[in-house]
This record gives structure tokens, C-alpha cells and sequence, in this order.
């Protein structure tokens, strides 16, 4: 199989549905379909295939080679596969949320387009295709975020692309750096020791690019805006998947195979710290939000801060949980945003004091959000739980003072995850329904009391079953995916801890989960005969009035705001203060001012800058 | 075939005399004069593609004393600029200009103009060059005043000081080198000054020539008319002056007569790299905090420019082929850019980013190439952009400048910034309700910007295929400058 043809799947669906109008329903959708259905195919053939390696010359300048350099292997095998897959549950599930809005007719070749520029990331074998395809991939973010709609979605487009593209120039920097200081940029070739300055600066600025796009402190703040106010099945495929996927593969990528860090770098703590930094400040930020996409997308920095605690401990069963937790974590955050969307399509808000009590209603999104929820609070027996509880192993076997902080950080930062979630699910899908707005359009009001439909079902379904099967049945992705990127064999490492005692054993405890839950069933069985008593409540003889009083979801968490440290963080960070892209336009915007008051547009001001010139020149060249 | 060569001169300057008077008999016919006269000289340099270099001697008055006109890698490269970029923003101005009065004269005087940039890139005589550069600037400061509102006319007074002073420094130059040499032919003047000149009178030739090209090419500190006078000029104007004015009468000037004239000497090249690089940061810097599109685009010229003259100043092979082929990038994206600006004036009647908002939905010809344009200047890929800003920075990584690399990666990052801000502005978001009723503008209009946007995208992805015939062959003539010698003079 020519590896090529990766490519020119999406690009060639990119290219029909680029002149298809949308006046023809669902004929951009079906070629997009088909399209990522081929891809997923032969990205299945592509997993059995040997390793293989594609050069495609191009031109020379110089020294320098511009050609085009692939690789197959383990990795971009499996990755493969899941872009494929989370294209594929895009398209279907957009198929279904637009199937009523209006989008852009550049929409689905755009999608298209991104799975071709991530596959060409994945297979690189040479920094600068890669360069380009990083590029690439947040250009069309870029496009795909303006899509939303208004002013606001143009904001948060441009605040992404302002800071996905700072973090692009200095891969840009690192990648021109290496054939004039290594003489090539082919990823195989190369095999940094990390220690001049030079090193270490390629290596801190591939990190840099790689953190952004995968969103961690303190580049994260892209995320959030552009959850809120871009097309929501654009958001789940790339800031919650594809970014992820793609981010932290760069990260492993570099760290694992290019750069050897001599033992006990600073580099890894700087890592770690990174991740621990990560993990607290999105969760307290999350547990604040009241916004359910808002929350969601903070969900999504933090738990990148547990792939960079898993990877930077530099231990193998930390580096294959952290990969392991960036696949589950693309999967559950995709779900979740899936479910976000169906909520909103149906009745349109995300805020959680309007919604409530839509489990009767909508029980498929229900069930789908409670399992990717359940996920990402490391709840066994789903997968969340399996890496996150890998990671943990590796933090435990550091053995050190710092190792055991950022344990302790972990959980606590798993804990407010589960709290955020409870929040999110009591919030719009428990407690007492919400009666919507009396609102005069009665389409509206029926569909309020609907499921999804079943282009937008089936996406979160697949999803949830995904993450209960990589929980039940874990070891088999790990053999399977993640093993042989790292070199892991499943038996007789030398580690003091191998992967068999590290991965949890889910079968004694989903036993016991299922009867627990079997017995749970029966006593509610037997019980419900019985006759419930309403008792009319005393609140210090206050009258309590049940249809106004209402237990807010988003009000849950709102002590925090009150307590003294912590308090002001959150403050001042849902604020803004703490966003770099703030930070860095308040500095430019001095040097702007400056300039602007020299220009005064007095030509006689601009004659003398020039006399002055020609005198400086003159005094240059002539005295000196 | 030699023998056509002072058409590229001699047809527009003709047909600029010709319109004049045949405008008396039939009306409305200076536009389509202009068209074929861009037409055929577009034709006339895709024949000269690939041509050996030569001299050619106007009337049969031989070197040195006679006039020469000049065909090389670099004079075709240029040329090729010229002629594209031309026909692009003819195509635009032929609806667009509909909206002024006295367009038989706008296009005498564009005609001058184009006759001008070509004799300065053809000549081969020194002398010669100073005439066809005022004939170009002194079109230009006409046209930038050729709306005749208060502003136009202030900008283009600051432009004719600021050029006349330029023009005069240069002319002393000129002067100072012909009572050195005793010749105005630039290929016996090269071959005079080899044999040994005065230090001194060199470095203070240097030095004039550096501050009178320097302000044509719009270095810091020499920069401050063009952010009045590129916007104030009509559209197509702007895209001219800023796609090509500044390069041929600046960026070549330094080229050709540094290189090739007076011979490159390592402080010059430290100088045109600080003027470079401060032009970079600057011009970026003013960019950034701009509201009016026009104004915006003017201050990205004076730092795409620092690019190019840092690339030059390089002096080594990436760098001067990093520096040519961002010329001709910047040529393409910031004429259309300023096509595209005129476009939206055109349809909205404003040029303030915030009054704007949501075009792509409402012009999506326009917008497209807007968008297109506004990623290749920020050196986004595939667009042509990145491809020479890599090979500039390269350049600099090569030669150990890594402060100034880091810079111009950073200038880089700030154009991005500011085209992102562009973009959101004028091309997402909503539409305002003022706007609702706009159309996409005439398909002549589309035609020429969409030419350009096709640019865009195929420069950087063919480079393979006309890289070595138009960019490396120049690049090779400023490296073995020499040469020069051998073929501009029998």
C-alpha cells in the first residue's frame, strides 16, 4: 500500500465537497462520509502492514533538502486509526447538528482537510513536513472557529490563532535551527543529547509548540473561548481530540525518540511541574464555570496536565499511561462535547441554570455524557481510570518528596473533576426539569422533549462504548496500541514495577461494581410498593416555596469564590489576568504608543529624521 | 529579438502622449490603451524569459558613451514583477477608477509610471537611471494627490519634499561618481572604481546613496511618507506604489548599483542589515496598532522591506535568494492586499477595520483573496510568504546571526497578529446593518485580484519548476557581480 494514498483520500473529498453548494441537503455530509470511511479502512489495512518509509524528493536549496519524508510505524499506525475514526463520528454527528442551522459551505472540506494535514503530521518523518502540516492544522482551526456565529466566534478564532501561531513560529525557529546545527531534519536521524544551550532551546520551543496546541498552562487560553462561541462538532474534533492527539504526540515524539535527556535533567521537572501547574489551575477554574461548554473546555487543559505528568516522569509506565490517557482522553472529551451539543440542539442553551431534569427526555445523551463523565473523573471501571491510576503508579514508584506532590496534586485534581462533573450532570440532566421559556415557536418546545437524532446518537454511543471497553478490556489497547511505541514488553521488563502489576485488574471489581449495583436494583425493586411520604419543609419557619427555590447546579461550587487564597485566584483568573495573550498585548500596545507619538506628521519632523540619517551615516562610514 | 528591448520603455512612455491626444477624439478609451499597452508588455517579457544577458545601445550610440539598456537575470526578474503586477491592478482599476473624474490623465500618468520603473531597471547608464527615476517618482507624487481631497494633497506635498530631497542627495552621488570616473555607463564606471578611488569619496557616495535609495525603499528613519502617502493614492495606485515603486526604484537601485556599481564592502552590508532589521521592527510595531486597513498595509511595507534588506545585507547565497524571492512575494501579497482594501472601499465606502465586519459572506471572491493574501504576508504555509521568510531566516541561522533570526521570527509573529486582526475584523463576524445592501465588486475587479491570489498560492508550491530559471539566476548575478562587466559593455 502506497502511503500516499493517506493523503489523498481526505484531499480528494476535501476537493469534491469544496464545489458542492449546500443547497443539495446532505450531499456535502455523504461524500465526507464515504470519504473518512475509506480512510478509516485503509488506515485498519495500514495497522497489520510492516513499517515501511516513503521519500519523495522535491527541491534543494542550497544545503538544504526540501523533500518529503514518511514513516509508518506503531505509532502514526494507531493514531491513524483514531483520526479516522474521530473524522468519522465528526461528519456524522455534524451531519446531524447542521441539518437545521446554517454553515459555511467550506465546513466539511475543511474537516476533510484537517484529517489530511493530521495525517500528514503523523507520518512525518522530517521536521519540516511536519512544520507545514502543524501549520496547516491551525490555519484550518483558524477557519473552522470563525465559522461560529458572530463577532465572538471572530474573537476567539483570532485569540486561538494568535497563540497557536506564536507557539508555530517557534517550532518554526526550532525546526530551522536543526539542519544548520545537525545537519538534517529527519526525525530518525536525529538523536539529540540534550545538553549545550542549543539543544535545550530546540527542545523547550518543540515543547512549547507542542503544549499549546495540546492547550496547558500557560498556553491554554485559547481553549476556552473558542469552545464557547466556535460550531460545537468543530470544537470536539479539534481542540478536544485532534489537537490532543496531535500535541502530545509531538511532545512523545520528541521526548521519547529525538531528545536523550542526561539523568536527572531539569527539563523533566520543568515538565512536571508544567503538568501539576496544568491540572490545578484548570480544575479550579472548571469548577467554577456555569457554562457547560465553558466547563468542558477547561476540563480539557486540565487533563492534558496529567498526560505531562505521565510522560514527564520519565518512567515507562507513566510514559504508556500518559499516552494511553491522551487517547482516552480524546475519546470522552468528544463524547462529552457530542452530548453538550444534542443538549443544545435540543434546547438551546448551555447555560446550567436553564437546563435540568433532561434524563427522561433524552436518554441516550444521558447515559453517554454519564459514562465519558465518569471517565474523566477516573471513576473505574471506565478507561479514564485505567491511566490515570498508571500515571499514579509512576508517580508512586518516583519515590520522591516532589514525585509524591504532584500525586497528591493528581488526586486532588481528579477529586474537584468527579465534583465538576456532579455538578454537570445533576445540572442538566437531573434535578428538577426546567420549564424552557415560554417560547412561541412550538417546534421548539416539541423537540425539547426528544432525543437526539440518530447521526448525533450514534456518535456518543460509540464513544461511550469506547469507554467502557478500553476500561473493561485495557490491556488490550496497551498491547495492542501503546507497547510498542515505548518498547514495552508486557513481561520481564527491568522496571521495579512491570506494566502487568501496574495496569489494574478491572475483573474482581466490575464484579463486584455490577452486583452491588444488581442489589442496589432489587432493594429499589422490593421497596417501591411502598408509600412515599411528603413531608412539607421547615426551614426555621421560613416559608420554602418548591417551584421558586430551586437548587442550582451552578451555584454548588460558589464557596470557593468566597475563601481567601484560592477565592482571589479564581477571580482574577476567570478575569483574564492570567491569560498570556492579555499579558502580551498590554506590553505591545506600549511599544505601539511609543512609536505612534514620534509620528507626528510633521513633515519637518521627518525631514530631520532624515538629515540626521544621512549624518549618522556620513559619520559612520566616513570617521569611523 | 534584442532589438525590442526599448519597447519596454518606449511603449508605455509613447502610449502615455498618445492617450492624451486620442482621449480628445473618442472618450473612455485610456483605460483600454492602458490594457493593451500592460497586455503587451506582459507578452513582451514572458518572450525575454530566459534570454541571454545583453546590452543593447540606443541608437546604435555605442558604450560608454551612448545609452544602454540592459538585459539580465536580475533586470528580468524585475521586469517580470512589473508586467504581472501591472496587468493585475489594470484589470482592477478599469471599474475602480469609474469613480473618479479625469481618468485620461490617470492613466497617462500610470503609464509614465510604468515607463519609469522600467527604465530605471533596464538602463545601463547612471545618469539615465536619475532621469527615469524622477519620470516614476514624479508620476507617483501626481497620482497620490489625484483625489485631490485635503489629506491626499498633504501626503503627497510630505512625499514630493521628502522625494525630492532623496532625488537630490542621489543626484549628488551621481555627480560626486562621474567627477570620480569620468563616465556615466555603469559597467565602465564598475570597472574605473576597480582600479582604485578614494576611500573617503567612495564611503561618502555610499553613504548619499544609502540615505536617497533608503528613503525610496522606505528604511527607518527615511520611511515617514509612506504611511501618508501609500493609502492616500487611489487603490490600484497604492498596490503599485507599495508592490512596486519602493522595490524598483529602491530595493533594485541598492542591488544593482551596490553589488554591481560600487562593489559590496562588509560595513555596507552591517549597515543595511541594521536599517533592515530596524525597519522590520518598526514598521511591524506602527502595524500592529493601525484601525485604517490602508494605513495598516503602508507600515507593513516599510517591515516587510526590513526582510528583503536584511536578506541583501546577508550577502550570502540563501540570504540574497531569500531576499529575491521575498521581493517578488511581497510584490504579489501587498498588491492585492491593496487591491483588496480598494475593493472594500469601493463596496463599503470605509477603510476602518471596525466599521467593517462579515464581507466573506457578502464578497467571497474578494474576501478569498483578502484571506489568501493576509496568510502569505504572515508567512503562514503554503502561501508563498513562508517560503522566503524560512529561507531568510535560514539564511540568518547559516551566517550566526541568531539574535536578528529570532527578531525576525518575532516580526514575523507580530505580522501574523496583525493580518489575524484583519481577518476577524473585516472578514469574520457579523455584518453591520449599515452594510447589508453591498455587492461583490465588477468581475474585472475580481479578475485582477483573483490573478494575484493564484500567485500567491502556486509561487511558493512551483517553485521547482521556475526557481532556478528567475530566482537562482539572479541570485547568482548579485553573487558573481563581476560579471556585470562582461556582457554591459562590448
Amino acid at each position: 500500500m502506497n502511503l500516499l494514498i493517506l493523503f489523498y483520500i481526505p484531499a480528494i473529498t476535501a476537493a469534491i465537497t469544496l464545489l458542492l453548494s449546500r443547497r443539495i441537503k446532505y450531499l456535502q455530509e455523504i461524500i465526507s462520509f464515504a470519504g473518512s470511511l475509506v480512510f478509516l479502512n485503509y488506515a485498519l489495512r495500514a495497522f497489520s502492514l510492516r513499517d515501511q518509509f516513503l521519500k519523495i524528493s522535491w527541491f534543494n536549496i542550497s544545503f538544504i533538502d526540501f523533500s518529503l519524508d514518511f514513516r509508518l510505524y506503531h505509532f502514526s499506525k494507531f493514531l491513524l486509526i483514531f483520526l479516522g475514526l474521530f473524522t468519522l463520528l465528526t461528519v456524522l454527528y455534524s451531519a446531524g447538528y447542521f441539518r437545521q442551522r446554517k454553515i459555511s459551505r467550506f465546513y466539511f472540506p475543511f474537516i476533510s482537510l484537517t484529517l489530511s494535514s493530521a495525517t500528514a503530521i503523523v507520518l512525518a518523518n522530517n521536521f519540516f513536513v511536519l512544520l507545514v502540516a502543524w501549520e496547516l492544522v491551525t490555519l484550518l482551526l483558524f477557519f473552522l472557529i470563525a465559522m461560529g456565529e458572530g463577532k465572538p466566534a471572530a474573537m476567539a478564532a483570532g485569540k486561538a490563532f494568535a497563540i497557536l501561531g506564536f507557539t508555530d513560529v517557534a517550532l518554526l525557529l526550532a525546526v530551522i535551527a536543526l539542519p544548520i546545527a545537525y545537519n538534517t531534519w529527519i526525525i530518525t536521524d536525529l538523536k539529540i543529547l540534550v545538553g549545550n544551550p542549543l539543544s535545550v532551546a530546540i527542545y523547550v520551543l518543540m515543547f512549547t509548540a507542542a503544549i499549546a496546541k495540546a492547550g496547558a498552562i500557560p498556553l491554554h487560553s485559547w481553549i476556552p473561548p473558542a469552545a464557547v462561541h466556535g460550531p460545537l462538532p468543530a470544537v470536539a474534533f479539534l481542540p478536544a481530540s485532534l489537537d490532543k492527539l496531535l500535541g502530545v504526540y509531538l511532545f512523545a515524539r520528541i521526548t521519547l525518540d529525538v531528545f536523550e535527556f542526561p539523568i536527572d535533567s531539569g527539563l523533566n521537572m520543568m515538565i512536571m511541574i508544567i503538568g501539576g501547574a496544568t491540572i490545578l489551575g484548570g480544575v479550579l477554574m472548571q469548577i467554577m464555570q456555569s457554562e457547560l461548554k465553558s466547563l468542558l473546555s477547561y476540563c480539557a487543559i486540565t487533563q492534558v496536565g496529567y498526560i505531562l505528568l505521565g510522560i514527564g516522569s520519565g518512567h515507562p509506565i507513566g510514559i504508556a499511561g500518559g499516552i494511553f490517557h491522551m487517547l482516552n482522553h480524546a475519546i470522552y472529551k468528544s463524547c462529552l462535547f457530542f452530548s453538550v451539543g444534542a443538549v443544545e440542539d435540543r434546547t438551546k442553551t448551555t447555560q446550567l441554570d436553564k437546563l435540568g431534569g433532561l434524563a427522561t427526555s433524552m436518554p441516550v445523551t444521558f447515559m453517554a455524557c454519564a459514562v465519558a463523565a465518569l471517565s474523566v473523573s477516573g471513576i473505574p471501571p471506565f478507561n479514564g481510570f485505567v491511566s490515570k491510576w498508571m500515571i499514579y503508579q509512576s508517580l508512586v514508584d518516583g519515590r520522591s518528596i516532589s514525585s509524591m506532590l504532584f500525586l497528591v496534586i493528581a488526586m486532588f485534581g481528579s477529586a474537584l473533576t468527579l465534583a465538576s462533573f456532579l455538578k454537570l450532570l445533576y445540572g442538566t440532566f437531573l434535578g428538577q426539569h426546567q420549564p424552557s421559556e415560554k417560547s412561541a415557536d412550538p417546534a421548539i418546545q416539541f423537540n425539547a422533549n426528544r432525543d437526539a437524532t440518530w447521526t448525533m446518537r450514534i456518535p456518543m454511543i460509540t464513544l461511550a462504548l469506547l469507554c467502557i471497553i478500553f476500561g473493561l478490556f485495557a490491556s488490550y489497547p496497551i498491547k495492542q496500541f501503546i507497547a510498542p511505541v515505548i518498547g514495552l514488553e508486557t513481561a520481564g521488563i527491568t522496571a521495579s514495577i512491570s506494566i502487568g502489576t501496574a495496569l489494574w485488574n478491572p475483573t474482581l471489581a466490575t464484579t463486584l461494581i455490577i452486583i452491588g449495583l444488581l442489589i442496589g436494583f432489587l432493594v429499589y425493586y422490593f421497596s417501591r410498593f411502598k408509600v412515599r411520604e411528603v413531608e412539607t419543609l421547615f426551614i426555621g419557619g421560613e416559608k420554602f416555596d418548591l417551584e421558586n427555590e430551586k437548587l442550582f447546579a451552578s451555584k454548588f461550587f460558589e464557596f470557593i469564590e468566597r475563601t481567601k487564597i484560592l477565592g482571589g485566584f479564581v477571580r482574577e483568573g476567570g478575569k483574564g489576568i492570567f491569560d498570556i495573550y492579555n499579558i502580551s498585548s498590554d506590553l505591545g500596545l506600549i511599544g505601539v504608543n511609543v512609536l505612534k507619538k514620534l509620528h507626528d506628521g510633521i513633515l519637518s519632523t521627518y525631514l530631520s529624521w532624515c538629515i540626521i540619517g544621512l549624518g549618522v551615516l556620513c559619520f559612520i562610514l566616513m570617521v569611523m | 529579438m534584442q532589438n525590442w528591448l526599448p519597447l519596454f520603455v518606449m511603449a508605455p512612455l509613447g502610449m502615455a502622449f498618445i492617450n492624451l491626444i486620442l482621449t480628445k477624439f473618442l472618450k473612455n478609451i485610456s483605460a483600454y490603451l492602458a490594457l493593451i499597452t500592460v497586455f503587451f508588455l506582459c507578452g513582451l517579457s514572458f518572450r525575454f524569459i530566459g534570454h541571454e544577458p545583453f546590452h543593447y545601445a540606443i541608437g546604435s550610440w555605442l558604450p560608454p558613451l551612448g545609452i544602454t539598456l540592459v538585459w539580465d537575470p536580475l533586470s528580468q526578474l524585475l521586469i517580470l514583477i512589473v508586467s504581472i503586477i501591472t496587468l493585475a491592478v489594470t484589470l482592477f482599476a478599469i471599474p475602480y477608477m469609474q469613480q473618479y473624474t479625469a481618468q485620461s490623465k490617470f492613466y497617462s500618468l500610470y503609464l509614465l509610471m510604468i515607463a519609469g520603473m522600467n527604465g530605471v531597471i533596464l538602463t545601463g547608464d547612471f545618469f539615465n537611471l536619475f532621469v527615469f527615476l524622477e519620470i516614476a517618482s514624479i508620476a507617483s507624487y501626481a497620482l497620490v494627490a489625484f483625489g485631490v481631497e485635503a489629506e491626499e494633497l498633504e501626503a503627497s506635498f510630505k512625499y514630493l519634499v521628502l522625494g525630492g530631497v532623496s532625488s537630490t542627495i542621489i543626484l549628488l552621488g551621481i555627480a560626486l561618481l562621474y567627477s570620480a570616473t569620468g563616465t556615466l555607463n555603469m559597467a565602465d564606471m564598475a570597472i574605473t572604481l576597480h582600479q582604485g578611488v578614494s576611500k573617503n569619496l567612495l564611503f561618502f557616495i555610499f553613504a548619499l546613496f544609502l540615505m536617497g535609495f533608503g528613503l525610496k525603499s522606505a528604511m527607518v528613519p527615511f520611511h515617514a511618507w509612506l504611511p501618508d502617502a501609500h493609502p492616500s493614492a487611489p487603490a490600484p495606485i497604492s498596490a503599485m506604489l507599495s508592490g512596486l515603486i519602493i522595490k524598483a526604484l529602491g530595493i533594485y537601485c541598492v542591488a544593482r548599483i551596490f553589488f554591481m556599481v560600487l562593489g559590496i564592502v562588509p560595513v555596507i552590508q552591517t549597515i543595511l542589515m541594521v536599517l533592515g532589521g530596524l525597519s522590520m521592527v518598526v514598521g511591524v510595531f506602527l502595524a500592529v496598532g493601525q484601525w485604517d486597513f490602508k494605513r495598516l498595509l503602508a507600515y507593513h511595507s516599510i517591515s516587510q522591506m526590513g526582510y528583503v534588506m536584511v536578506g541583501i545585507g546577508l550577502a550570502t547565497p540563501l540570504g540574497l535568494l531569500g531576499a529575491i524571492f521575498h521581493l517578488l512575494n511581497h510584490a504579489v501579497f501587498k498588491s492585492l492586499l491593496f487591491l483588496c482594501s480598494g475593493a472594500f472601499e469601493y463596496t463599503t465606502g470605509t477603510r476602518q477595520l471596525k466599521q467593517l465586519g462579515g464581507l466573506l459572506k457578502k464578497m467571497p471572491w474578494t474576501g478569498a483573496s483578502c484571506s489568501v493574501a493576509a496568510l502569505s504576508i504572515s508567512g503562514v504555509p503554503p502561501f508563498n510568504g513562508f517560503w522566503s521568510k524560512l529561507i531568510i531566516i535560514l539564511a540568518l541561522f547559516q551566517a550566526q546571526y541568531y539574535f536578528l533570526a529570532v527578531v525576525t521570527v518575532i516580526v514575523s509573529f507580530m505580522t501574523l497578529i496583525s493580518f489575524i486582526k484583519v481577518q476577524k475584523y473585516a472578514l469574520f463576524g457579523t455584518l453591520p446593518k449599515r452594510l447589508e445592501s453591498i455587492r461583490e465588486v465588477p468581475v474585472l475587479m475580481i479578475s485582477g485580484m483573483f490573478i494575484l491570489a493564484l500567485l500567491c498560492i502556486g509561487i511558493g508550491l512551483f517553485y521547482p519548476f521556475y526557481g532556478q530559471l528567475i530566482l537562482e539566476s539572479a541570485r547568482d548575478l548579485l553573487i558573481n557581480a563581476s560579471h556585470y562587466t562582461l556582457y554591459a559593455i562590448p
